[in-house]
């Protein structure tokens, strides 16, 4: 829920072509800042996270809208610099198999990194003031799957504000009874100037308030299911195989 | 259609479209993908839907199974519809058209490429740590399904999660994907040791 669904032909050029430069700037800041001597290794548990996250992206949890991402845990194990490369990878993998578009792939990975960090940030400074494992892990997942929503919201919004120059307006037929009406209007109207330049009201609207309400109605089940269950994944980690956490491991 | 199942009928398959070289087709892609982000022209993006549903029909390739997946987008595009006001019935085609069109043209490029020829092709213009990457992400992606599948029927067995109990399937899953996640990381561990052998 916390990655952007939507497929190519959308949004504004300039939106996805700018979180692609921050992509391209972030892979070249991976290259460099990568050590020689573990690089291999490093790359490894990238790769592996980078399954998981495509698996778990794969498998819809609440068919058709809800699945898992996992990027919470990534970014906990992984730590903020390389869980946004494994990112990255699972994104472009997946719009090549039509899960959101191509177009999207750095918005998506900019979005889901955020998530990571975010999660990972919330992770450490609860270390001292949580004992808890379990606990630590659901807050410092919900708060960053939370802002990480809100984040999309607001790109979806800068996104589709100017729907307009998806379509040629001819003021041509309507699907809503709202825009019927609209129109009905415009054409009883004997003026003979152009009305879409005077009344932007006669265009597609993106209505945000609409699209919070969808989306968090939907996404609260997805922000509790993906806490708890990254919560329960990580205590069981914990107790299993603890070396996973320590820094020395990546 | 299973990932697994695309990747088999791509690396398998038999058409004309399968022997063209990867590089072709991902130019071709591309050449979908400009045209359907700059042009909001109904006929033209009609013409190129249909040119593209024609080349799936005469050139034998799984024509449901291409199609089916070419229509996944709608999915997500529903909640986009809905939170559109004066929504008119040209912009919904003209979006409804740049969508197939995209995701025609890729579901023809993922049926008949296998990933490794995309990645080989990609590898050129990326740098070599993002390409082993993407390559162990692949070769991956596949062992770990079977273990997942593995995974998945022994905590069947021993009790699958339930909707009326759900800490209960919760902490069950949760459980199950870090036993996946350890095993991932220890099949990936043997991978990249036997790549090291082979001096990867």
């Amino acid at each position: 829920m916390s990655h952007i669904h939507i497929p190519d032909g959308i949004l504004p050029l300039w939106l996805w072509l700018s979180a692609y430069l921050v992509v391209f700037l972030y892979v070249i800041l991976f290259k460099y800042f990568t050590s020689t001597k573990l690089k291999n290794k490093k790359i490894a548990l990238i790769a592996t996270f980078s399954a998981i996250m495509l698996i778990a992206m794969s498998i819809l949890v609440i068919p058709p809208l809800y699945h898992l991402t996992l990027a919470a845990l990534s970014g906990i194990i992984l730590g903020p610099f390389y869980s946004v490369i494994a990112i990255f990878v699972v994104n472009l993998l997946l719009a090549f198999a039509g899960h959101g578009g191509i177009t999207v792939v750095g918005l998506n990975t900019i979005v889901v990194s955020i998530e990571a960090i975010l999660a990972y940030a919330g992770f450490k400074f609860l270390k001292n003031i949580l004992k808890n494992t379990f606990i630590r892990v659901f807050l410092a997942t919900l708060v960053s799957l939370i802002i990480t929503l809100i984040v999309t919201t607001g790109i979806m919004y800068a996104g589709t504000r100017d729907l307009s120059s998806i379509v040629e307006h001819n003021h041509s037929d309507c699907v809503s009874e709202e825009c019927m009406h609209e129109h009905s209007h415009e054409h009883s109207d004997e003026h003979s100037y152009d009305h879409s330049h005077e009344e932007p009201g006669h265009n597609e609207d993106f209505d945000l308030k609409k699209f919070i309400l969808y989306v968090f109605t939907v996404g609260s089940i997805g922000l509790l299911l993906e806490s708890f269950i990254t919560a329960f994944i990580v205590n069981y980690l914990c107790k299993v195989k603890p070396d996973l956490f320590t820094n020395e491991n990546l | 259609m299973k990932i697994s199942d695309i990747d088999y009928y791509s690396t398998y398959g038999n058409t004309y479209i399968h022997r063209l070289s990867a590089g072709r087709k991902l130019l071709a892609v591309f050449a979908v993908l400009i045209l359907a982000i700059s042009q909001n022209n109904l006929y033209l993006l009609s013409f190129v839907y249909f040119a593209l549903l024609l080349i799936i029909a005469i050139s034998g390739l799984k024509k449901k199974s291409i199609i089916l997946s070419s229509f996944y987008p709608f999915i997500f595009l529903l909640i986009f519809f809905l939170s559109i006001n004066n929504l008119t019935l040209k912009f919904v085609i003209t979006v409804c058209l740049k969508v197939l069109a995209m995701s025609t043209a890729f579901s023809i490029l993922i049926f008949t490429t296998s990933y490794i020829k995309i990645f080989n092709v990609l590898n050129k213009y990326m740098p070599s740590e993002l390409a082993k990457i993407f390559f162990l992400t692949y070769r991956a992606f596949f062992i770990l399904l079977q273990v997942l599948e593995k995974i998945s029927i022994s905590a069947n067995l021993r009790g699958k999660p339930r909707l009326s109990r759900p800490l209960y399937s919760m902490k069950l899953i949760g459980n199950m994907i870090g036993l996946f996640i350890m095993k991932s990381i220890e099949s990936n561990e043997k991978l990249y040791e036997s790549l090291s052998l082979r001096g990867f």
